[in-house]
């Protein structure tokens, strides 16, 4: 919702789907590695869960299309 | 009672009317001449957080940095009471004033910039043309630097660029954009992009300015 319409709004030079995911990425890195910190290590309180395995969580599979998609056509991947 | 922490800004402000992580109304908490955007952390039951509670914190930061300018918190930042936030606003409040100052009217924007590999680094090679791949993908990254930065500083008052190596070598850069320099910054991207057939340029923006509120040597 709130979300599809932020992203929407940022949609740059690529065309379908990868824009979404660089937009994802560039999210990552601002809100995780950017921002004014606190605390020095932060385990989130509400879920309990490290930062690094949240960003591990929702990058992945996301390099993974944006990496296609800048690469052009889809190569064999050999694993 | 915790609250989870989204931005700081100047002056007494009014919390924008949309809602923080978890649908927690959000309201400000004053300190001096600075005031934090925050909502009640959800307690209890853990829940699940993932891309939907990014674009909450997002959402939250863009709403007020509508209006004011901001200085945006790492997402998950919780302190344990209204009273904790203050003491860390009074106990911080010349670096924050100096970077509300250095954001003062300006957003940030995102540009990454990837080119075509021949053969990916990753394949199993010999050491030697893993090395040459590499050298080469580095002087053709140095190159695009400098003709990113030569090209966008007459658009930006600052910028923060790093090598990308994974999934693929790239460069990914942060610029700090005056609000209303934003439609020529990316007017200029798009030239650029135009101009360098080989490379391709992906702007995303305007964010909040989390790139540029660590402040850097002088005033840290």
């Amino acid at each position: 919702m709130n979300s599809v319409a932020a992203v929407a709004s940022r949609r740059a030079e690529l065309a379908g789907h990868a824009s979404r995911e660089v937009t994802l990425i560039d999210l990552l890195d601002r809100l995780l590695q950017g921002g004014i910190v606190v605390q020095g290590d932060i385990t989130l309180a509400a879920a309990d869960i490290d930062l690094v395995d949240l960003s591990l969580r929702v990058v992945v599979g996301a390099v993974d299309v944006v990496a296609r998609d800048l690469r052009g056509p889809l190569q064999p991947q050999g694993r | 009672m915790a609250v989870c922490l989204y931005a700081i800004c100047g002056g007494e402000v009014q919390p924008p009317p949309g809602a923080g992580l978890h649908g927690k109304p959000l309201r400000m908490i004053r300190s001096g001449d600075l005031s934090a955007m925050v909502s009640d952390s959800p307690e209890a039951s853990r829940r699940e957080v993932g891309e939907a509670e990014l674009w909450q914190h997002e959402s939250a930061v863009e709403e007020l940095m509508a209006a004011h300018d901001v200085l945006p918190v790492r997402f998950g930042e919780v302190l344990d009471s209204d009273a904790a936030v203050q003491e860390m606003l009074a106990s911080r409040c010349d670096e924050f004033e100096s970077a509300l100052e250095r954001v003062a009217g300006a957003c940030e924007l995102s540009v990454r910039a990837a080119w075509p590999q021949e053969t990916p680094i990753s394949e199993p090679r010999t050491g030697t043309s893993y090395l040459g791949a590499r050298a080469d993908a580095e002087s053709r990254a140095e190159a695009l630097a400098r003709r990113l930065q030569s090209s966008l500083a007459p658009f930006s008052r600052g910028s923060r660029l790093r090598r990308v190596f994974q999934p693929r070598p790239s460069l990914a850069g942060a610029y700090l954009v005056a609000r209303n320099m934003v439609s020529a910054f990316m007017a200029e991207i798009e030239r650029l992009d135009r101009e360098m057939s080989e490379t391709t340029l992906v702007c995303t923006g305007p964010w909040p300015p989390y790139s540029f509120v660590q402040g850097d040597g002088a005033e840290q």
